[in-house]
């Protein structure tokens, strides 16, 4: 045989997996083959090494936390778990429906309004609805892409159940769409916060720096004096494109009382252009995300009671989703939202 | 009836305290062979809890045809991969033994992230394991899961069939070919024989 059939052969050979005739092919060629002898020695010796890696010990409470977890999974029937722990997988999500969320106001400025709502659709299309609502508040405030809209019928229907809902200030669409349940035979797990107008405050802001370095240390210090959250970002590539030198978005979350005294700090540092203050209504959106999460309840309920795992597991996928978005809202109306856009001059 | 067949009826109407007893004889294993895909204790116990939680779950779907051992095996692995697969579409894919077709149509193996690319450092016990866990996280799956479950978890060649739902044959050939893999990446370092 050649050395090619053989090299074949030789993992198979280590682990006594080869026949007697393959076994005394195997040992004739290797008598006079020294770059097989030296391939297999090679392949023992790494699977020697593979085998005497280092474990760690399973930590003590494994046992404990397992428990735990059984006794729950047993009673819930009505919580699937997925609610209770989120994954990482599912904070991220989260984190990137915030993100989603907010970025809409501020591409809004560069983006014509069809890619708006083509963005929009696009995160919404697995459960078929039309742009909700924040999208289209946006839309509406940005008076500048009126005209070229008038034509598009579902904004333009979508625009105007917005207004109908708004007006109702404090009076939650108790039934939705038309499977006409109330909203609140939601599992308890789910209805912590009673539904009303939600208004998301987003404030951002430009400020003109010279090294964008420091001026992220100091707009950090800012944050921390003010007890806001902080995360810095870089800057999307659509601003890195409007902005000649190197950019930076930090964004902070501070309780409301706190924004005017921020905005002024951040005055300070330099050339700043005027605050814009956004209020993103959220009363729809949230409405949706109730009633996705109760339709999906129901939904997952009848999946248990038919076995079928494959349909559990996308439900439970669903509603995870859907928490995750409810769960985002619930952030987004309980903190002022502060974008600070930094942008570095370049000195001639 | 043997005391794992008594144990999974009991489990199966609910009774958490005989899954838990079925499960005992296994949890190291399966941590350990979490640890192997995961790559770090953290990830490792999370993917440990939520193999036996989904054993659990779906324990109606164990028939008995394969070992309970083969069977729990089985959901651990799927419950790394889906993990890795779920992780993986968040990240830029590079994988270790995916040829990367040339513009010549040539196929070269991609230069992977090497953690210790000076090849005259002699590289202690517990780098060469980060070395090799970082290699092998790598690779595609199906290389992946055979080099974890015979090299470093020692099962048989059937038994790894049966785990994968698949035939000797393809374990040997999958085997034979992602140790050469390894074997090339390794090869010319210092410590290497």
């Amino acid at each position: 045989m050649k050395c090619e059939q053989i090299k074949e052969l030789l993992s198979p050979y280590m682990d006594q997996m080869t026949d007697p005739k393959e076994n005394n092919a195997i040992e004739a060629h290797l008598a006079s083959c020294p770059n097989c002898r030296e391939e297999l020695k090679q392949l023992k010796a790494m699977a020697e090494m593979m085998n005497g890696l280092y474990t760690p010990q399973l930590p003590e409470t494994f046992a404990q936390d397992l428990r735990q977890r059984l006794n729950d999974e047993k009673i819930s029937i009505l919580k699937p778990k997925d609610l209770k722990t989120p994954s990482k997988a599912g904070w991220i999500a989260a984190a990137v429906a915030l993100v989603a969320l907010g970025a809409g106001i501020f591409t809004s400025s560069y983006l014509p309004a069809d890619n708006i709502i083509a963005y929009h659709e696009k995160q919404t299309e697995a459960t078929d609805k039309k742009p909700s609502m924040s999208v289209n508040d946006i839309l509406n405030k940005i008076k500048i892409w009126d005209n070229d809209n008038q034509d598009k019928d579902d904004v333009n229907v979508d625009v105007a159940n917005n207004d109908n809902q708004t007006k109702a200030p404090g009076k939650e669409p108790a039934t939705s769409a038309s499977d006409g349940k109330p909203v609140e035979e939601i599992p308890a797990d789910t209805t912590e916060t009673s539904p009303a107008v939600k208004i998301a405050d987003i404030y951002s802001t430009q400020i003109k720096v010279d090294s964008t370095e420091q001026a992220v240390e100091k707009v950090i210090q800012i944050a921390e004096a003010n007890q806001a959250g902080y995360d810095v970002n870089a800057t999307s590539s659509m601003v890195q494109a409007f902005s000649a030198g190197s950019s930076q978005m930090i964004e902070m979350k501070a309780s409301a009382d706190k924004v005017d005294g921020i905005i002024k700090e951040l005055e300070s540092m330099g050339m700043i252009a005027a605050p814009m203050h956004e209020e993103t209504v959220l009363t729809d959106e949230y409405a949706e995300a109730l009633k996705q999460i109760q339709d999906l309840n129901e939904k997952i309920e009848a999946a248990k009671a038919n076995n079928d795992e494959e349909q559990l597991k996308q439900l439970n996928k669903d509603l995870f989703s859907w928490t995750s978005r409810k769960k985002v809202i619930d952030q987004e109306v309980g903190q002022a939202t502060i974008r600070v856009y930094l942008i570095e001059e370049i000195k001639p | 009836m043997l005391a794992e067949e008594i144990l999974v009826k009991q489990s199966l109407q609910g009774d958490t305290l005989a899954f838990e007893e079925l499960i005992l004889p296994y949890q190291n294993k399966i941590y350990a062979l979490a640890y192997r895909y995961m790559g770090n204790e953290e990830d490792a116990y999370d993917m440990t809890q939520e193999a036996f939680l989904k054993a659990f779950r779906s324990l109606r779907t164990f028939k008995g045809d394969s070992s309970f051992g083969t069977w729990i095996y089985r959901v651990a692995t799927n419950v790394c991969l889906d993990e890795l697969r779920r992780r993986k579409r968040r990240i830029i894919p590079l994988s270790l033994d995916e040829p990367l077709a040339t513009r010549d149509g040539d196929s070269v193996e991609k230069e992977i992230a090497d953690m210790n690319p000076t090849q005259d450092i002699i590289i202690e016990q517990e780098e060469f394991a980060q070395y090799i866990q970082n290699l092998v996280s790598q690779m595609k799956p199906e290389h992946k899961n055979v080099i974890i479950l015979r090299d470093m978890m020692q099962l048989s060649y059937e038994e790894i069939a049966n785990v994968l739902d698949t035939s000797v044959g393809t374990v040997k050939s999958r085997l034979s070919r992602a140790r050469n893999i390894l074997r090339k990446k390794l090869n010319g370092r210092e410590h290497f024989p």
